[in-house]
């Protein structure tokens, strides 16, 4: 007998997502994962995306057998095989705000709160992001999103999400020793970025995902085995073009989306991070670059010398 | 590099550098809204175009620009030419 199809209405932050399943595995992630995040009256609000997973067609349900996306009826990506269905939900999920959400400033950033303060964790994919970020909840950081930086131009407040962080490879082992285990979804393997956990958001985190926070500070991070913890202060033009570069729709705001990048470089500091440790690194980002007080080399971040560096439209 | 810079240059009349640039210690940043580009330069390139959009001899001004800095101000020249910024006229 064929599963029953099933429809979700979810709340993540500022979007409202209906998502229509027959797959067992996404139906099992979803009651799990978006068990606070599930809307029971779904017909008195807009919904801002339709989604569908469905299995592949014919032969595929069986033979090597496939997941499909679709978006308002159209298959905007490739079928995945059908054990990554639920990654493959969270991948369309994050297309779907980046191609669409442009009343934000969107950026490939995790977003944390703290007292009333708010970070932006930026760093290039593979460099320790998203085991930051769920270190950081663990310690008591309210989760706003592991992977996109939602900053609006007006108010320069960032919106959460409180989805599940995505933990990638040697992450994951290292993620359970500090993250309750029912937290931890089925890990998919053999993913286009290797072996992938969906780790459920914190409740506290989804139930305050309505509060915005303002930026205190943007960070760069990257893990280095043989740094135990390396603070530099990033100058503010190597910081917005940083920003600029990791926008997703930073060239389609234009001269909204430069003014607001320009703005969130005036109003918070910029610190760059080389940690071998996650609990030296949360004490970095929350003392930041006082070099008498913590103890840590402080410098000035800065490329290498040049007359000027081009960045080239998203 | 070597200088093929069109004979006479100009600002864009459309570009505004109170909305697209941004001035910290000795740097700078500059937006370009017609190409979506940004370039990290040195402050000297935002004076540069503050004293162009006062002008009446534009062309002499980056001829002067260049001769200060022969090393670095083809390309930027040739850089904020390709982003619109300054246009051949």
């Amino acid at each position: 007998m064929l599963p029953s199809t099933q429809r979700y209405y979810l709340q993540t932050g500022p979007f409202i997502t209906e998502v229509e399943t027959s797959i067992p595995s996404v139906q099992r992630y979803l009651k799990t994962h978006y068990q606070d995040n599930l809307l029971a009256d779904p017909e008195l609000h807009f919904i801002d995306f339709h989604v569908s997973l469905v299995p592949g067609m014919l032969g595929r349900r069986w033979i090597k057998p496939q997941a499909r996306f679709y978006f308002n009826g159209r298959e905007p990506f490739k079928p995945l095989p059908l054990n990554q269905a639920p990654a493959m939900l969270e991948w369309g999920m994050n297309w779907l705000i980046t191609n669409h959400a442009h009343q934000y400033l969107i950026i490939h950033a995790a977003t944390l709160e703290k007292n009333g303060k708010g970070i932006i964790i930026s760093a290039p994919s593979g460099s320790g992001k998203s085991t930051l970020c769920a270190y950081l909840v663990s310690q008591g950081w309210r989760l706003l999103s592991d992977e996109l930086a939602l900053v609006c131009p007006e108010t320069l407040q960032i919106h959460g999400l409180a989805r599940p962080i995505n933990l990638k490879n040697n992450a994951i082992e290292l993620a359970r020793r500090f993250l309750p285990s029912a937290s931890f979804g089925e890990e998919i393997a053999d993913t286009l970025k290797g072996k992938v956990c969906l780790v459920k958001p914190p409740k506290p985190s989804v139930a305050k995902v309505y509060i915005s926070a303002p930026i205190s500070r943007i960070v760069f991070v990257k893990y280095s085995a043989a740094e135990q913890c390396y603070v530099e202060q990033v100058e503010k033009c190597e910081a917005l073009m940083e920003l600029i570069t990791n926008s997703f729709n930073f060239g389609l705001l234009n001269q909204t989306g430069f003014a607001c990048a320009k703005q969130i470089v005036e109003a918070a500091d910029a610190i760059y991070i080389e940690y071998n440790q996650l609990a030296d690194c949360e004490v970095a980002i929350r003392k930041g670059i006082d070099e008498k007080d913590n103890g840590t080399k402080v410098g000035r971040y800065s490329s290498d010398p040049h007359d000027f560096t081009l960045n080239e439209p998203s | 590099m070597k200088d093929k810079r069109p004979e006479r240059i100009e600002l864009n009349g459309k570009f505004s550098i109170i909305h697209c640039t941004f001035k910290h210690q000795s740097r700078s940043v500059i937006y370009s809204p017609f190409t979506s580009e940004s370039m990290l330069c040195d402050i000297s390139v935002v004076e540069l175009l503050e004293r162009l959009s006062h002008a009446d001899c534009m062309t002499g001004e980056v001829d002067s620009y260049v001769k200060k800095r022969p090393e670095s101000a083809v390309g930027v020249i040739k850089q904020l030419l390709s982003m619109q910024i300054l246009l051949p006229s």
